[in-house]
């Protein structure tokens, strides 16, 4: 992995990591932390699939940043990396109030559901490409993504029905 | 729970995590924990210049000043590497063709941006400085216009409007779009 990786992959794996994450700054430390990693360890082990050894390693540091919630850490990539912002204006103009909802309920799925329907249905990853960056069975992505969709299927419907009883 | 519910519900899915994705992207010109915007900063905030190139009817003499072949062209949204080109004092020379009107506007910031005859923004690019932007520039009736003595770090595109970059040698760095020219000279000091 050189720059050039960095330069390229750099803002979708930063969009990747808020998808997992609480805010933009915590992404954008996720995904510097994981590149920094990966810049110094590419001369001594190559990595077969760069993008993959990224994806699941933003993944896990995601995970890691939900647990510890760790403080502000700085990481010198040593790299120039572009200036990151998120513009809520504009999701919300497109979403409207379902996919705020949509949104807020996937964020609040247990963290494995979370993230596979992140991989699934952002990334376009298969149930065993999936299980390949969680490093789990792919059955068990399976079930998890099942009751993923259920849950976000009756909280769809019981927001619904409360909208239809406020009129 | 049936099929459509199901197709509808995933559908849904995508959309939102898309639109939250495309909520993130690049910005310029403010700070950050990218080494390079604290670099440049500073220097641009110091440069007091504001000029705002309108070009109405380009001379005949500039559509005929094309361009040597150039031995790589990219169309990019990115840009490309400019490291060759940082360090070194720059002359600045736009130029447009007659017939396409449109102008390319030089803000303080050093933020170029390149707009047809329609007013519709084709691309926006920013100097980055280690210098000062001179607040000279001359005007003339040959409708061109120098920005002299203007250090050249770096330069990133804004937006996602395709710019061509001529590099005909180290010495010439040449934005061109629509009939729109953006030339950068070595300074010969």
């Amino acid at each position: 992995m050189d720059e050039l990786f960095v330069h390229e992959r750099y803002l979708s794996l930063v969009r990747l990591a808020r998808q997992l994450v609480d805010d933009l700054p915590t992404a954008e430390d996720v995904v510097q932390e994981v590149l920094a990693r990966m810049l110094q360890g590419s001369s001594a082990t190559p990595v077969r699939d760069p993008l993959a050894y990224a994806r699941a390693a933003v993944v896990n540091g995601c995970r890691s940043e939900l647990r510890a919630r760790k403080g502000k850490r700085t990481v010198s990539l040593g790299v120039d990396l572009p200036e990151l912002t998120e513009e809520h204006g504009q999701s919300d103009g497109e979403l409207g109030g379902d996919g705020d909802e949509l949104l807020a309920a996937i964020d609040q799925l247990p963290r494995r559901q979370r993230e596979i329907v992140v991989l699934r249905y952002y990334q376009d990853l298969s149930i065993n490409e999936i299980a390949e960056a969680l490093e789990i069975t792919p059955h068990a992505v399976s079930a998890s993504h099942f009751l993923a969709l259920k849950t976000l299927r009756t909280g769809i419907h019981q927001n619904q029905s409360a909208a239809g009883g406020h009129r | 729970m049936n099929t459509t519910d199901d197709a509808q519900l995933e559908d849904a899915i995508r959309k939102s995590l898309a639109a939250r994705a495309a909520a993130v992207r690049p910005v310029e010109h403010s700070g950050s924990s990218s080494g390079w915007h604290r670099r440049w900063l500073p220097a641009l905030v110091a440069a007091a210049v504001v000029i705002i190139a309108s070009v109405v009817a380009w001379p005949h003499v500039f559509s005929s000043q094309q361009p040597a072949a150039a031995p790589s062209v990219h169309t990019t949204t990115r840009g490309p590497d400019y490291s060759v080109y940082r360090g070194h004092r720059w002359d600045l020379k736009l130029s447009g063709t007659s017939n396409s009107g449109g102008f390319i506007q030089l803000d303080k910031d050093g933020k170029i941006t390149l707009w047809n005859t329609q007013q519709q923004e084709l691309g926006t690019y920013t100097i980055e400085t280690t210098g000062q932007l001179q607040t000279h520039w001359t005007g003339t009736s040959s409708g061109m216009v120098n920005f002299d003595q203007v250090v050249v770090d770096a330069m990133s595109p804004i937006g996602s409007a395709p710019i061509f970059i001529r590099s005909t040698d180290p010495t010439t760095l040449v934005l061109e779009t629509a009939g729109h020219r953006l030339t950068f000279t070595k300074h010969q000091s």
